[in-house]
């Protein structure tokens, strides 16, 4: 890219800025100079002249430019202006109200969460109740089982126990009596009326 | 001193009116204005009617972009606006009230851009010096201005009305209000006038003096010509002190414009809500 006098180093650019100070300064003196020395001298300086022309030819166009710019300018641009005005007021209102809705809203939303938390914690204790009472009454359930088991087992023992007390009555009855038979026989052979007395006494106390 | 040279006769061209335009040197050194149908047309004339084309050019298509209720695009027109929207929304509803304020609102905007743009003309080379440094445009302006105020107080207060109301209400017993109150009618009056003609002054002093002082700096180079040491540091010290002079008087051109409009929406609010 061509490098200009403005892109290179600082100290080149003041030189050139103060170059182009010195000939604007110059060229201003020059003509200055050249013209006040080629103007006539015949110009008033009055301040408070009062210039008929003038003052009519300035109430004219100041007058006719209200009365355009009023017309095609100013006037709409009033009521472009109004017209946002009122435009910006409505959106304004409208927003105010979005927010409201937007806050009521989410208030609602607030009072259907807290509603559900608290539902949902309801129904979490109601849940650990049921839980904790079926646990209890499975415990009930199995210690009643067992229990019933057990009277069972009890009473299984029992009955064999009565069965094999019998047997073992009954065994031994007969080996007593086998051998209170044996013993007896030679006895009944003395005599037999008290053998049967004997087998009946030895019987009902097996059996009590 | 070089008297021959330069002479406040002779600065006073490049401040005052007249019917020649100054042009560069290379184009000629003056440019003669016509006469039209017996009226001699003057740089003032001539400036005048440039500002008034150019608000034309300006604000027109400004209203044609608004009117469609986008946003405007682009710095320039959005300064406009800017301009527009400050003057409204600072200057002419606080002073006359929301009410009544639109229907003012056009004239106000047209007196500060004409009087700012015809300041502006002043500092631009060769174009001619302001038209607001003659007593004759400033006092139409407020000519102008004091007719709004008087024509719409009368609109809305009736002409015995509007009159009336110049005189604060007093609970003065009979006899003494027949001896006070023309008395204080005459004075309300002529003070309303007064702030009329302080109105045009103060524009026209500002506007003279900041282009007189400027053309008397310039003239001091012209005046040292002949002494060649002496001609340099004058030259580079009036140069450099009309620059700032310059940004100085950019300054006065946006203040006397918003003086002279706020004072005259003061002035017209001070008519609509009275004593």
């Amino acid at each position: 890219m061509k490098e200009t006098v403005f892109d290179s180093k600082p100290r080149t650019r003041r030189r050139v800025r103060a170059l182009c100070i010195t000939v604007a300064v110059a060229c201003c003196a020059f003509c200055a100079k050249v013209a006040c020395a080629s103007e006539s001298a015949d110009a008033k300086l009055d301040p408070l002249e009062w210039r008929g022309d003038l003052a009519i030819w300035t109430a004219v166009v100041f007058l006719l430019l209200v009365l355009l710019l009023a017309k095609f300018a100013f006037g709409p641009i009033v009521r472009a202006l109004d017209e946002r005005e009122r435009r910006e007021f409505e959106r304004e209102a409208a927003a105010d109200k979005a927010n409201a809705d937007a806050k009521a809203l989410l208030e609602q939303y607030r009072q259907k969460l807290d509603e559900s938390e608290e539902e949902v914690r309801r129904i979490i204790a109601n849940a650990k109740a049921d839980a904790s009472a079926q646990a209890s009454q499975v415990v009930e359930d199995a210690k009643r089982a067992a229990a019933d088991e057990r009277e069972r087992a009890v009473r299984d023992i029992q009955a064999a126990t009565e069965v094999a007390m019998r047997e073992i009555a009954v065994k031994g009855a007969r080996l007593a009596t086998d051998l209170a038979g044996k013993i007896i026989q030679e006895r009944i052979e003395l005599d037999p009326s008290k053998s049967a007395q004997l087998v009946d006494a030895a019987l009902n106390e097996m059996t009590e | 001193m070089s008297g021959e040279l330069v002479n406040m006769a002779e600065l006073s061209r490049h401040v005052s009116d007249g019917s020649e335009y100054h042009l560069p040197q290379f184009l000629g050194s003056h440019l003669e204005l016509p006469t039209i149908c017996g009226v001699q047309l003057t740089r003032f004339m001539v400036v005048e009617l440039a500002v008034a084309l150019l608000m034309i050019l300006l604000f027109v298509p400004l209203a044609w972009k608004m009117k469609s209720g986008k946003p405007l695009r682009g710095r320039f027109w959005n300064l406009l606006e800017v301009f527009l929207l400050y003057l409204r929304n600072e200057v002419i509803v606080p002073s006359i009230g929301k009410k009544d304020a639109d229907r003012f609102t056009p004239y106000l905007w047209t007196l500060f851009f004409f009087i700012l743009f015809c300041n502006i003309c002043g500092l631009i080379p060769w174009f001619g010096a302001s038209p607001t440094g003659a007593l004759a445009t400033t006092a139409v302006l407020a000519l102008t201005t004091f007719g709004v105020l008087v024509g719409s107080g009368m609109k809305k207060f009736g002409v015995a009305g509007f009159w009336k109301g110049q005189v604060p209400s007093m609970d003065l017993p009979v006899a003494l209000a027949i001896f006070l109150k023309p008395m204080l009618f005459v004075i309300e009056v002529v003070g309303l006038v007064i702030k009329h003609v302080v109105l045009a002054v103060r524009l026209l002093a500002n506007m003279f003096a900041g282009h007189l002082v400027l053309a008397v700096l310039l003239g001091f180079i012209a005046a040292t010509a002949d002494k060649l040491i002496l001609w340099l540091g004058v030259t580079f010290a009036s140069v450099f002190i009309s620059l700032a002079l310059n940004v100085l008087e950019l300054f006065v051109a946006f203040l006397q414009a918003y003086i002279f409009t706020f004072l005259a929406a003061i002035f017209i609010g001070m008519a609509q809500h009275q004593h």
